[in-house]
Parts: structure tokens; C-alpha cells; sequence
């Protein structure tokens, strides 16, 4: 099958003035295939975040190449890189830094559907529809981002990322800022969606447990480097890496 | 719900102010109970009923001069300051969102032109361009607008990696769009506010230039040279200053008031209402 994201062999370095420059992601090498949730694990400045970015070519790579369904998209610009986001979304880790301050929470989220030439009725029809299902009234698609809570700011992120439908979303830490209530319905429409729509996903999640109940495989990362995948089993319960038996040990402290 | 403000009363009240004066420099020519260019036999009139601010040296009278003078000035200070700040924005926002090489020649015009003190670079440009209205005008925008593309480029470029952005990008703005709807809403504010906060400056160096002789020339009626022309007979003859000086201080007055209410209305800080309603 062909993956629809793979990431060849991309580093990304960072120049800070005055500073050595920092790697933030090493050489990072990964396939996801249709259908397919990818969940990413590491610590804090791990890079996870930063992949992302270099995957939705919102930051551009140092070396490496990123491919989407076939399609070598690294150097994608214009127009060709509006066309891989209708098929690629990508869900801030801060929600409500990722919607203009100046517009509603509608307006954000039909934009693309605006720019696609998609009439304002019937946006505003989606747009409502979508926000039912992540679980927000009507009314939000006339609030401001300061108006509402970073939860709720967090729903509207994720109905943003939907309206389009695409076929891959890279969710940075998308129930961070959820109760665990709120965290589970999420998971199952975001479950229900990839299984109706043959959506693949790029999790990251510093939650475990979550981890291991909604992805397929698991990668971890640290210090910019992929140091273990496999599947949630072996790599929750039976770690090799000393970073991913890190993690698993001060996730089992609060069980 | 909505984003409107209310407008305070005290700014309302400066708002008021200002429309005033821009009634009456609109209305100028109409008001003016005189010709402002006519020389009559009667020089240096005190005020009277005739002559609400008395005539100058040549008989003219003061208060249809003041009147043209005002528009005169503030005409060419509006000219000066809208000229700035649409060149000053659109070569910092372009600056910042594309670099490159534009940035780094338009940056060092910049620098050049803010090391000097901008009266003095300004005044050095009128000298230059020999005096007259509009090239003291274009001196004084010639040295003004990099604060304006300096502002801007800042703007832009902190503006440039927020998230929103980024998340517009993913939205599928063109570039064009970007700027328009995402970036421009933010640059201008403050912007805007600098503008305004300028206006009183503005007319103040402008004045300035045609009190050297560098701006508006004689019989064009403009308040900097009235003053200057009435220099001399100062001790003698105190109206034919304080009728142009007069108009001067309430016309800058009007603008730095309306300047520091548009700050206050529009910091962001203050999102419910302006400051000093408190
Ligand atoms: N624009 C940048 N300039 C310089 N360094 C950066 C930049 N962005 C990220 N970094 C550095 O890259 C490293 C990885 O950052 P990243 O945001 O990807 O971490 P993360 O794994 O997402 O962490 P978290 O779990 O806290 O979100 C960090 O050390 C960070 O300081
Ligand atoms: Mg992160």
C-alpha cells in the first residue's frame, strides 16, 4: 500500500543568533499509510511539535523529503501547497493562538471552504453542522476566540481541520487542554471519522494510556530522533529504549 | 458579543472638535469674511468689528488669512501624514513578508534616514528643493516614512510566524489574501494610532519650514510664514502674531487630543473601554 505522509531521512536545524543552533528534529525517517493513526511520543522539546510543522511544510527542512500519497511535496509553493492542504490538516498544539483574534470562530473555520468558492450559506450551514458534532452550539460560529474557553477553542480547531475533509490530519496534543470526559468524545469522533472516511492521523499525545487505546503504531522521539516504534503493547509495556521506558514508567506512577 | 466600543463622551467630544475644524477648513474660502488677498489702505488694524483680528502690514485681513492659512496648513499636514503612512506601511509590510534583498536596501535607506535628527535632514532637503509648499512637503515625507515601514516591518514579521497565520496558510490563503484579511487588521491599528499622535507634529515641522522661509511662499496664506512675517512687529503690533499662532495651537491641540483618544480607543489592552472613562 502507499503511504499517504512519508517523511525521508528530515532534519531541521534552528539558527538562534548569539547560540549554538539547535537540532530539533535528526533524520527522521516515517511512513503512515491510509487509514492508518500514527501516535508520536517524547518529551517536552522532543521536536514532536516541529515535525509537524516540517510534515505540513508550514517550516521548511533543513534536508530531507517529505511525500504525500506518492507526491514529492518538499518544495511544494502557491498553489500546489493549497492543493496538498486540502488534503492534509493540521491541528495547532495552542488552539486559541491558531484563530485570528480579529475574526469569529466561523469565520475561521469556513475559510477554507470560502476559498474554495463554497457559497456563505452554505459554509455556514457546515460550519454549524461541524460544530454540533465536536460538540459546540450553533451560536459559536459568532464568538470571538477570547470568548470562549481553550476546550472549546480546542473543538473548533478540530472542526476546522475536518471542514475540508481531508484525508490526513496531524493532530499536535488536540485534547490537551480537555477534560477526560470531553477527551474521550473527541477520540470517538475522531475514531468514527477515520473509520467512515479511511482517515489517517498523526496523534501527538503525552497521554498513554489514550495513546494506547487509539493508535495503531507508536513512535517515540527524543532529542529530535525516532528511538523506538512499534505497536502501543510493545512499546507501553514492553519498552527497549531507555526514553520510552521513561515514559512508560512515569505514566504507570499514577496508575 | 459584537467588537464595537462605545465611544466615550470625552473622545466624542474631541471628535466633535475635530470635525469642527475640518468644517471650517473645508469651508474656508466661504467663511472668509474678506478677501484674504486684497490689500486695502488700512495696515495694522487692531481687531474690530470689520476686522475680527485686525489686518497686517498690508491691509489684509487677519482672520480670512487665518482661515485660508489653516486650510492651507492642515491640508498639506493630512497630505504629508496620509503619504507617509501608506508608503511607510506598504514598504515595511512588503519588507517583512518577502525579505530578501528589498528588505535589506530598503532597511539601510532607513537606518540613513533615522540617524539623522528628521528636522534637520528635513530642512537640509528644503534647501535643497529651494522652497515652496510642496517641496516642503515632500522633504519633511522624505524623512518621515521609515518610522512608518520600520513600525510595519516589525508588525509584519512577528505577525508572520503566529499560529493564525500559519493556520490561514493551511486554509488556503494566497499570499494576497493572507496579508489582507489576517495581517493588515493587526498592522494598522497601531499604525493608525502613530498616525494620528503625528498630525500635530507634522503641522508643527511644516509650519516650521515656512517660518524659515522653506515652505509656503508669500502671498500664499499659510500660518507658519504669517507668523514669520509678523516677527517684527511683534511688540508693536501683538495680533498679527497671536491670530495665526492662536489658530496654530488650537489646530495642533485638536490633534494631538484626537491622536491620544484614538490610542486610547484602539489599545488593545483596554478591549472593554478607552482608559480614561474609568
Ligand atoms: N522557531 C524555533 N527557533 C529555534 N528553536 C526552536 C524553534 N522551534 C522549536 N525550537 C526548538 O526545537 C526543539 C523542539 O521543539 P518542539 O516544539 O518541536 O518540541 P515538542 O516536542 O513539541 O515539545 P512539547 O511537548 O513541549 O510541545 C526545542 O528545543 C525548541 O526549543
Ligand atoms: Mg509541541
Amino acid at each position: 500500500m502507499r503511504p499517504i505522509l512519508q517523511l525521508d531521512e528530515v532534519s531541521k536545524t534552528f539558527a538562534v543568533r548569539g547560540k549554538p543552533k539547535t537540532t530539533a528534529v535528526d533524520n527522521v525517517s516515517l511512513c503512515l499509510y491510509p487509514g492508518e493513526t500514527l501516535g508520536l511520543v517524547g518529551q517536552s522539546g522532543s521536536g514532536k511539535s516541529t515535525l509537524a510543522r516540517l510534515a505540513a511544510r508550514l517550516l521548511d527542512p533543513s534536508s530531507g523529503s517529505i511525500w504525500l500519497d506518492g507526491r514529492d511535496i518538499t518544495g511544494a509553493r502557491g498553489r500546489q501547497l493549497r492543493a496538498v492542504y486540502r488534503e492534509m490538516q493540521l491541528v495547532f498544539q495552542a488552539p486559541s493562538a491558531s484563530f485570528d483574534p480579529r475574526k469569529t470562530l466561523g469565520d475561521g473555520i469556513g475559510e477554507s471552504l470560502r476559498n474554495q468558492g463554497c457559497s456563505k450559506l452554505e459554509t455556514g450551514k457546515r460550519v454549524e453542522q461541524l460544530l454540533e458534532q465536536c460538540g459546540l452550539e450553533r451560536e459559536y460560529a459568532r464568538r470571538y476566540p477570547h470568548e470562549v474557553s481553550g476546550g472549546e477553542c480546542q473543538r473548533a480547531a478540530l472542526a476546522r481541520a475536518l471542514v475540508g475533509k481531508p484525508k490526513l490530519i496531524l493532530l499536535d496534543e488536540p485534547t490537551s487542554a480537555l477534560d477526560v470526559t470531553s477527551q474521550r468524545q473527541i477520540l470517538d469522533l475522531l475514531a468514527q471519522w477515520r473509520d467512515r472516511e479511511q482517515l489517517s492521523y498523526l496523534l501527538i499525545c503525552h497521554n498513554l494510556a489514550l495513546v494506547e487505546h487509539f493508535c495503531h503504531r507508536v513512535l517515540v522521539m527524543d532529542q529530535g530522533e525516532i528511538v523506538e516504534q512499534g505497536t502501543p503493547e510493545q512499546v507501553i509495556f514492553h519498552p527497549a529504549s531507555p526514553t520510552a521506558r521513561r515514559l512508560a514508567d512515569a505514566a504507570s506512577l499514577w496508575k | 458579543m459584537t467588537h464595537s466600543k462605545r465611544i466615550p463622551l470625552r473622545f466624542g467630544v474631541v471628535l466633535g472638535l475635530a470635525l469642527l475644524l475640518l468644517a471650517v477648513v473645508v469651508l474656508a474660502p466661504q467663511l472668509c469674511p474678506h478677501d484674504p488677498n486684497a490689500q486695502t489702505f488700512a495696515p495694522l488694524q487692531p481687531p474690530s468689528l470689520a476686522h475680527w483680528c485686525g489686518t497686517d502690514r498690508y491691509g489684509r485681513d487677519l482672520f480670512s488669512r487665518v482661515l485660508v492659512g489653516l486650510q492651507t496648513s492642515v491640508c498639506a499636514t493630512l497630505a504629508l501624514v496620509a503619504g507617509i503612512t501608506a508608503v511607510g506601511t506598504a514598504v515595511g509590510v512588503a519588507c517583512g513578508y518577502w525579505g530578501g534583498v528589498l528588505d535589506a536596501v530598503a532597511m539601510r535607506v532607513c537606518d540613513v534616514c533615522l540617524a539623522f535628527p528628521g528636522l534637520v535632514l528635513a530642512l537640509a532637503l528644503a534647501t535643497l528643493f529651494q522652497g515652496g509648499l510642496l517641496q516642503a512637503v515632500l522633504a519633511l515625507g522624505l524623512v518621515s516614512w521609515p518610522k512608518y515601514a520600520r513600525m510595519a516591518r516589525s508588525q509584519t514579521l512577528t505577525l508572520k510566524q503566529a499560529d493564525f497565520i500559519q493556520a490561514a496558510k493551511l486554509a488556503g490563503d494566497t499570499g494576497g489574501q493572507l496579508l489582507r484579511r489576517h495581517m493588515l487588521p493587526h498592522i494598522l491599528g497601531p499604525i493608525l494610532v502613530t498616525a494620528t499622535l503625528d498630525l500635530g507634529t507634522m503641522m508643527m515641522e511644516l509650519a516650521g519650514l515656512s517660518f524659515l522661509g522653506l515652505g509656503a511662499q508669500p502671498p500664499t496664506a499659510e500660518l507658519g510664514s504669517m507668523i514669520s512675517g509678523g516677527r517684527s512687529m511683534m511688540q508693536t503690533h501683538p495680533w498679527v502674531i497671536f491670530a495665526p499662532g492662536g489658530a496654530m495651537f488650537v489646530a495642533v491641540a485638536i490633534c494631538n487630543l484626537v491622536g491620544d483618544g484614538v490610542r486610547d480607543y484602539l489599545d488593545p489592552r483596554n478591549s472593554g473601554r478607552p482608559l480614561y472613562d474609568k
